[in-house]
């Protein structure tokens, strides 16, 4: 089922790689975000989430602080992971058991070579009204966010690696010089 | 809101109503916020979405001849004016009044301003109600000629705006 693919997932998925792309939906249904990158995490609580299109923007979990860097705007806001982990479903993916923790979660069906688990925040402080995670033979393959204003994200997980020696210093962050750095 | 009939000399009269997606970059002092901006700008209302990079809706912003509504994930808020709502639920102002027309390089209606032009007489720095505005670099869109960075400040509080896409009329 579902939920035992996300079990079994958390259990083995040490580190893990994988090109993503991203599409966020309005409650009108209409497309307003195309984007795509890399995703890196090591678990407890690292993770290296990069877009490369359609802009370069960087959200570094270094185990203590989620930082995230816009090139464009040349500004880096930090977080505390604890409070990121609502806002951030790599914090969600790197973590220990926080989806265990903070998620009610049930099986959401089967389809297309995919079994789904729908995960249900048990606090609603978060942005997301609920979290869905797809599996295609065991792997990740698609997470789908909805926030609670009707906006739907769409995550595609493609070349997925389970388990690659990742180095360390790809999960520790500090910001460009002249760069804005604000947040705790 | 009547646009003022400032002829900029080749670029048409920006227009009235727009969409935009871009990216917002705040700062206050140590504090701050950064993320995607969508906004849409109608005749007589506005739609304005804060968005995380993942796409998640941090805060709506809906203003029509009513008022004002903010909407975030922990609570619906109502007033009169977008700089007090915002700057009382999320710690910054949001200068929607004057913001619908500086973010097209015109000054609002209301209130002296002071314009620096560039050679080809696009605003490059305009100061109008306590805000200084900066036009660091503007795009050519169909008939217009409209700003990709914007840069917005009031005492210790900066704007920073890049403009990825406008959609017009």
């Amino acid at each position: 089922s579902g939920v035992d693919s996300l079990h079994n997932f958390l259990l083995h998925s040490h580190t893990l790689r994988a090109q993503f792309t991203q599409m966020v939906v309005d409650r009108n249904g209409k497309q307003v975000q195309n984007a795509s990158g890399l995703m890196q995490f090591s678990r407890p609580g690292k993770f290296r989430w990069v877009y490369e299109k359609p802009y370069a923007q960087l959200i570094v979990g270094d185990g203590v602080k989620v930082w995230m860097f816009d090139a464009d705007l040349n500004q880096v806001t930090v977080k505390k992971l604890d409070k990121a982990l609502g806002s951030t479903p790599a914090a969600l993916l790197a973590g220990n058991n926080e989806i265990e923790r903070n998620f009610d979660l049930i099986d959401g069906g089967r389809g297309e070579g995919l079994e789904w688990v729908e995960a249900s925040p048990r606090t609603q402080d978060g942005s997301f009204e609920k979290i869905r995670l797809a599996f295609r033979d065991g792997t990740l393959a698609v997470m789908e966010l909805r926030d609670h204003f009707g906006q739907t994200t769409t995550i595609r997980f493609l070349q997925l690696e389970l388990n690659p020696k990742l180095a360390a210093k790809l999960f520790v962050f500090t910001p460009p010089a002249g760069a804005d750095v604000v947040g705790d | 809101c009547a646009a003022p009939t400032v002829r900029q000399m080749g670029a048409a009269v920006p227009p009235h109503t727009f969409q935009l997606q871009g990216r917002i970059g705040v700062r206050y002092g140590t504090q701050g916020f950064s993320g995607n901006f969508n906004w849409r700008h109608g005749v007589q209302d506005d739609e304005i979405l804060l968005l995380s990079p993942l796409g998640q809706a941090v805060a709506r912003i809906e203003r029509d001849p009513t008022g004002v509504r903010l909407d975030t994930s922990d609570g619906h808020y109502a007033a009169q004016d977008a700089a007090e709502l915002t700057q009382s639920i999320l710690g910054w102002r949001l200068p929607l009044d004057g913001m619908q027309y500086w973010v097209t390089g015109q000054q609002a209606p209301d209130g002296a301003a002071n314009i620096t032009r560039d050679a080809a007489m696009n605003v490059i720095r305009l100061r109008q109600q306590q805000w200084e505005i900066e036009y660091p670099e503007y795009r050519a869109e169909g008939a217009y000629v409209l700003p990709s960075r914007v840069v917005m400040r009031n005492g210790t509080l900066e704007l920073k705006l890049v403009v990825d896409k406008w959609t017009l009329p």
